[in-house]
C-alpha cells in the first residue's frame, strides 16, 4: 500500500511540474474506485495511472499523456491504439468481436493478448494490469 | 523515484520545452510538400523531437488532407476522423498551412524544389501518387475501360476529375482489374444501395450516376490466388455484409460461366490442409483473411444455405490474368491481341488462366483463355508517384531513390544523400499501406530529419545566405512568402481552409449529407478569401 501511495504522490508531483490538470481525477468523481493500471511505453518505462472504470484503455492514455495515436478516434477502423496486454488480463476480458481482430491484423508488433485499446474499458477486476505499446512502429522501413 | 514518475518527468520537461521555445529564436526550418498523411504525421514527429522547428506544409490544392479527402471511401467517415488529429496539428503555432502552392518546374505560378532547398533547412516530399500505372494491353483505350483512381477521385469530388463524369447507365456488368482495398472500394461504391451513400460527402454527381445505374455484377480479378489478394480482411467482410449485394468467391474458374469449382478441386489453396499451415502467430493475419476467404467460397459453391434476395452480385475471381480489351460487337472469337488500334465501346475482357509460380510470387498464363463480356472495365493494379524537376527518379521502380527518408543522388545503390532533401510517405515507399502506415515512416523521416541536423549537416545543405532564408512566415525578399507573392501566387492559409470546411459542413446539413464538398477551385479560392476581400 504505501508503494502505491508512493507511486502516486510521485506521479502527482511529475503532473504539478508540468501544471497538468486533469490527468488523475479525483476519486469521488467516478462511481466506483479508479483502478491502478501501468502502462509500458515503447523504451519499457512504466507510467502507472489510475484508470476510472468505464474508461475506454485510450482514454486512459490520453488523459495520461501516453502517446498512443488512436487515429479514427474510437470507432474501429484504424488499428493505432494497438496494445498488448498481459495474458492474466487479457484472459479475463471478452474475446475480441471479428471486427476488432480485422483491425488488429494490420497492427505492428501483434502479439496474441494484442488488443485496441478503444474497445477494452476499465473494470475493476483490471487492477494491476500492464498495458505494453507495442514497439515497431518506428521499424517498419522497408528497405 | 519510482520509474514511471520519472518518465513522466520527462514528458512534462520535454512538454514545457516544447511550448516555452516555440516563439524563441534558434528556429529551424522544414517544409513539407504535401498535406496527406504522410504530410501531417512527419510533421507530429518534427514537432514532437525539436520544440524550435518552424514546419510549413504545402499542397497543390487549396484544400489540405490528400488521400483523407479524396481516397478514403466515402462510406468510411470513421477513417476520415484522422482529420481531427491533423487539425491538432496544424494548429500548433510552430506550423504553417499553404494550400493552392504547386511544386513543379518553378515556372507560371509554381515553385521549384530547389528554391524550396535554397529557403529551408529541410525539405520534405510529402506528394504521395497521383499516377497510375496502365496494362499497356490493347484496347486499353476503349471507351469503358478507365483507372479506379481517376473514379475513386471522381466520386471523392477532386477538382482534378470533376469532368470525367462516368455514365453508368449502359450496361450490367463491371470489371474491376486488380484486387486491392481500391478495387474493393469500387465494387461496394458500385453495388451499395444509393440510398446508403446519400448522406455521404459522395460527389453528387457520382451519386446521380449511380442512382441511375444499370450495373448488376461486378467482378474483381486478381491474377494471383486468394492467399496473395491485397484487400485487407477488414474490407473483404464488409463486402459480404452489404444488404442486397451477394458476394461470390471463385477460384479461378470462367466467371462468365459461373462455374464455381468444387470443394475438393485443386482449389486447394482455401482446402483445410492449406489453413492449417498457417497456424504460426505471425501466420494469424492471413489465416483469418483464408478462413473468411474458405467461408464465402463454401457458400459460393454450396449456393447459400438461406435463399436472400439479391439486387446486385460481386465476384472475386482468382487466377485471372487481363490479355487484352476488345470492342462491343466483335464476335467471341475476335483475337484482341492484334496489336492495331481498336476504336469503339468496351465489350469484353480477354482473359488468361493462371497458376501460381511454385515461389507463390507471380502468376503463370496456363494457355487457356476466356472472355467475359462487359461495359466497364476498371484498372486497380496500384498508383504512381510522378517524378518532380530537381529531385532524382528511378523510373524503373516508379520511385524516388531514398533510404530512410533521405533522398539519394542517384537510384545507384552506392549513391549519397542529397543535403537537405527527404521524401515520406507514398513518395517513399510507393503507393501501398493504409493511412497508420504513415506514422511510422513519419517518425523515420523525421527522425533522419533530426540527427541530421544535430550532425551540423543540414547547415551546409541550403542556401548559404542565411539571410535568404525563410518560409511563410518569414518578411525578407528571399522567403517563400516574397517569392510567391512576387509570382502571383495567392496561398490559403490554414484559416482559409477552415473557411471551406465550414462551408461545406452547413451545405452538407441544409442537403441531409455529412458534409458537401466543394469540387472547383475557383470556388474553394473564393470560400477560402471571403473573410480578405
Amino acid at each position: 500500500m504505501s508503494l502505491v501511495r508512493a507511486l502516486l504522490t510521485a506521479g502527482r508531483s511529475a503532473l504539478a511540474e508540468r501544471g497538468g490538470v486533469a490527468a488523475i481525477r479525483p476519486f469521488s468523481r467516478a462511481l466506483a474506485q479508479p483502478v491502478r493500471i501501468t502502462f509500458v511505453d515503447k523504451d519499457g518505462s512504466e507510467v502507472p495511472v489510475d484508470a476510472p472504470v468505464g474508461k475506454s484503455l485510450l482514454e486512459v492514455a490520453h488523459e495520461n499523456d501516453i502517446e498512443l495515436e488512436g487515429a479514427c478516434d474510437g470507432s474501429l477502423a484504424c488499428s493505432t491504439c494497438h496494445l498488448i496486454l498481459d495474458e492474466v488480463s487479457f484472459k479475463k476480458l471478452k474475446a475480441p468481436e471479428d471486427e476488432e481482430l480485422d483491425m488488429l491484423d494490420l497492427a505492428f508488433d501483434l502479439r496474441k493478448t494484442s488488443r485496441l485499446g478503444c474497445q477494452v474499458k476499465v473494470s475493476p477486476e483490471l487492477a494491476g494490469m500492464r498495458c505494453q505499446l507495442p514497439a515497431g512502429t518506428n521499424d517498419m522501413q522497408q528497405q | 523515484m519510482a520509474p514511471g514518475a520519472s518518465s513522466m518527468l520527462v514528458r512534462a520537461a520535454r512538454r514545457a520545452l516544447a511550448s516555452s521555445a516555440a516563439t524563441g529564436g534558434g528556429a529551424w526550418r522544414v517544409c513539407i510538400v504535401g498535406s496527406g498523411p504522410a504530410g501531417f504525421y512527419t510533421a507530429d514527429a518534427l514537432l514532437k523531437g525539436s520544440p524550435d522547428v518552424r514546419v510549413d506544409i504545402l499542397d497543390r490544392l487549396p484544400v489540405p488532407f490528400g488521400l483523407v479527402r479524396y481516397g478514403v471511401a466515402p462510406d468510411h467517415p470513421e477513417v476520415k476522423n484522422v482529420t481531427e488529429r491533423f487539425t491538432g496539428i496544424a494548429r500548433d503555432a510552430r506550423v504553417r498551412f499553404a494550400g493552392n502552392v504547386r511544386v513543379a518546374d518553378g515556372a507560371g505560378l509554381t515553385v521549384s524544389v530547389d528554391e524550396l532547398r535554397a529557403r529551408y533547412d529541410a525539405v520534405v516530399l510529402a506528394c504521395g501518387a497521383d499516377g497510375d500505372r496502365a496494362l499497356r494491353l490493347p484496347g486499353e483505350g476503349l471507351r469503358g475501360v478507365s483507372s479506379a483512381r481517376e473514379f475513386v477521385a471522381w466520386y471523392s469530388g477532386h477538382p482534378d476529375c470533376a469532368r470525367a463524369g462516368w455514365d453508368l447507365s449502359r450496361h450490367d456488368t463491371a470489371i474491376v482489374i486488380g484486387q486491392g482495398n481500391v478495387a474493393l472500394d469500387v465494387a461496394r461504391v458500385l453495388t451499395k444501395r444509393p440510398a446508403e451513400l446519400a448522406s455521404t460527402d459522395i460527389a453528387s454527381e457520382a451519386l446521380a450516376a449511380l442512382e441511375r445505374s444499370a450495373i448488376r455484377r461486378v467482378i474483381v480479378t486478381g491474377r494471383r490466388g486468394p492467399l496473395q489478394a491485397a484487400f485487407t480482411t477488414k474490407e473483404l467482410r464488409e463486402l459480404s455484409k452489404l444488404d442486397g449485394v451477394r458476394l461470390s468467391v471463385l477460384l479461378g474458374c470462367n466467371a462468365d460461366a459461373g462455374s464455381h469449382g468444387t470443394a475438393d478441386d485443386e482449389g486447394g489453396a482455401l482446402s483445410e490442409r492449406a489453413l492449417a499451415a498457417l497456424s504460426g502467430e505471425a501466420d494469424r493475419p492471413r489465416r483469418r483473411q483464408a478462413e473468411l476467404l474458405r467461408k464465402l467460397w463454401l457458400e459460393s459453391v454450396g449456393g447459400g444455405g438461406v435463399a436472400r434476395q439479391f439486387e446486385r452480385e460481386i465476384v472475386l475471381a482468382f487466377h485471372m490474368q487481363p490479355v487484352g480489351f476488345e470492342p462491343a460487337g466483335v464476335d467471341a472469337g475476335a483475337r484482341a491481341g492484334n496489336g492495331g488500334e481498336v476504336a469503339g465501346e468496351l465489350g469484353a475482357v480477354r482473359f488468361e488462366r493462371t497458376q501460381l509460380s511454385p515461389d507463390g510470387r507471380s502468376a503463370v498464363g496456363t494457355g487457356e483463355y476466356e472472355r467475359t463480356p462487359c461495359g466497364y472495365a476498371f484498372r486497380s493494379i496500384g498508383y504512381l508517384p510522378s517524378a518532380l524537376p530537381g529531385v532524382p527518379f528511378d523510373a524503373r521502380r516508379s520511385l524516388v531513390p531514398s533510404a530512410h527518408g533521405r533522398v539519394l543522388g542517384s537510384a545507384d545503390a552506392a549513391a549519397m544523400p542529397l543535403p537537405g532533401l527527404y521524401c515520406s510517405g507514398w513518395y517513399k515507399r510507393g503507393p501501398s499501406g493504409v493511412v497508420l502506415s504513415n506514422i511510422g515512416d513519419g517518425a523515420e523521416t523525421a527522425a533522419a530529419i533530426l540527427a541530421d541536423r544535430a550532425a551540423g549537416t543540414l547547415g551546409a545543405r541550403a542556401g548559404t545566405d542565411g539571410a535568404a532564408r525563410g518560409g511563410l512566415d518569414a518578411e525578407g525578399d528571399g522567403s517563400l512568402r516574397a517569392l510567391l507573392a512576387g509570382r502571383g501566387v495567392r496561398p490559403v492559409d490554414f484559416a482559409g481552409w477552415e473557411r471551406i470546411d465550414r462551408h461545406e459542413r452547413e451545405a452538407g446539413a441544409a442537403s441531409g449529407k455529412r458534409l458537401r464538398k466543394v469540387v472547383a477551385v475557383e470556388d474553394m479560392l473564393r470560400l477560402a478569401r471571403e473573410a480578405d476581400d
